[in-house]
């Protein structure tokens, strides 16, 4: 086992290691494609886990790729949901 | 009474072609214009902006938008601005105008603002020059935004709604993280508008905020990024001189 590898299995570093991949995550998230920076990625114990809405199915397939590839190893739990393009079937009364 | 549909952060791109158009065709049937509240693209670009300028070409109610910080991204905000412009779509920045409403006199004013932080939590002109640049660039949106309300209450609106991409208050963030509010809003935009007056104040970029909010002023502020209102669009309704009267009934109450 190396050095690197042993860093990786104490569980206070290992820890760390995921908030960082977690901010690398979030970066190349805004610098892929689709530019998504309205995901909320939060570490809950061991696992990461990935809210929010994406525009199109699209943008959700490509969101979930991502994540999969910078958190490769990690246990991942996605809810994002597309946005809702019907008409409104109400409106608001301000006045 | 005049009706106001209302959406940002659309973020479109060439897969989601089409997809909003649908429900953009019934908009005569329940709205009197509508706003875009910017984040209209994903990167700005002249390409997605097309896109865009398709979905709402010819729809029969005036079209009034600014642009969100995904509309700059590319480094080509007048480029985004030209192609929506070519559709008919009316790009406010630090600006007013005036929508005749069956004879009502309705303006909008437009900037996309900027972030800083709310009062006693905000930025300062201080340090840094890209920290004063910052802080500058959300003075200067304000000031913008001030202005052409002030602009349109002379001119005789009998509505006047302020439209942002950025927030003017932490009320329509509930639901984001804390620590990321200062990029999210600034209070300069809601003195701008407690300064100047307004019936309504419609904004985006929030994705996980919520839609209802006030200013202290008292004037009603709506985040309408489409995943807080999970639907092509938000309408609202106001009466005309319903800000003057507000106003008439605050005046009365702090002189009793």
């Amino acid at each position: 086992m190396t050095d690197r590898e042993n860093r990786r299995t104490d569980p206070a570093e290992g820890a760390v290691a995921i908030e960082y991949r977690i901010g690398h995550l979030q970066e190349r998230l805004v610098h892929e494609e689709i530019a998504e920076q309205g995901m909320r990625i939060e570490a809950r114990g061991d696992t990461v886990v990935v809210t929010g809405t994406a525009p199109t199915t699209e943008c959700r397939e490509t969101i979930e790729r991502v994540v999969r590839e910078e958190l490769a190893g990690v246990p991942v739990r996605t809810d994002i949901v597309v946005a809702d393009s019907t008409a409104p079937d109400r409106s608001e009364e301000l006045a | 009474m005049i009706r106001i549909a209302a959406v940002g952060d659309i973020h479109m791109g060439p897969d989601s072609r089409g997809v909003l158009r649908p429900a953009f065709e019934t908009l005569h049937e329940c709205a009197d214009l509508l706003l875009l509240a910017g984040d209209l693209t994903r990167h700005g670009t002249p390409e997605e902006a097309r896109v865009v300028a398709d979905e709402v070409a010819g729809l029969p109610v005036p079209v009034i938008a600014v642009l969100g910080n995904h509309d700059h991204q590319d480094e080509r905000p007048e480029e985004v601005t030209a192609v929506l412009r070519e559709a008919g779509v009316t790009v406010l920045e630090g600006e007013g105008t005036v929508v005749d409403v069956d004879g009502t006199a309705v303006g909008v004013a437009g900037t996309k603002g900027f972030g800083g932080g709310f009062a006693g939590r905000s930025g300062s002109e201080f340090g840094e020059r890209v920290m004063k640049d910052f802080m500058r660039h959300s003075r200067h949106c304000a000031e913008g935004l001030r202005t052409s309300l002030e602009e349109l209450r002379d001119q005789g609106c009998a509505v006047r709604v302020a439209l942002t991409h950025f927030s003017p208050v932490p009320d329509t963030l509930a639901g984001e993280p804390l620590e990321i509010y200062p990029f999210l809003g600034s209070y300069l935009l809601a003195e701008a508008v407690d300064t100047a007056g307004a019936d309504l104040f419609v904004h985006g970029h929030a994705h996980a905020g919520t839609e209802r909010g006030l200013t202290s002023g008292g004037v009603r502020v709506r985040n309408v990024a489409q995943p807080v209102i999970r639907r092509a669009f938000a309408v609202y309704h106001l009466e005309p001189g319903a800000d003057r009267r507000r106003n008439a009934d605050a005046l009365a109450e702090a002189s009793r």
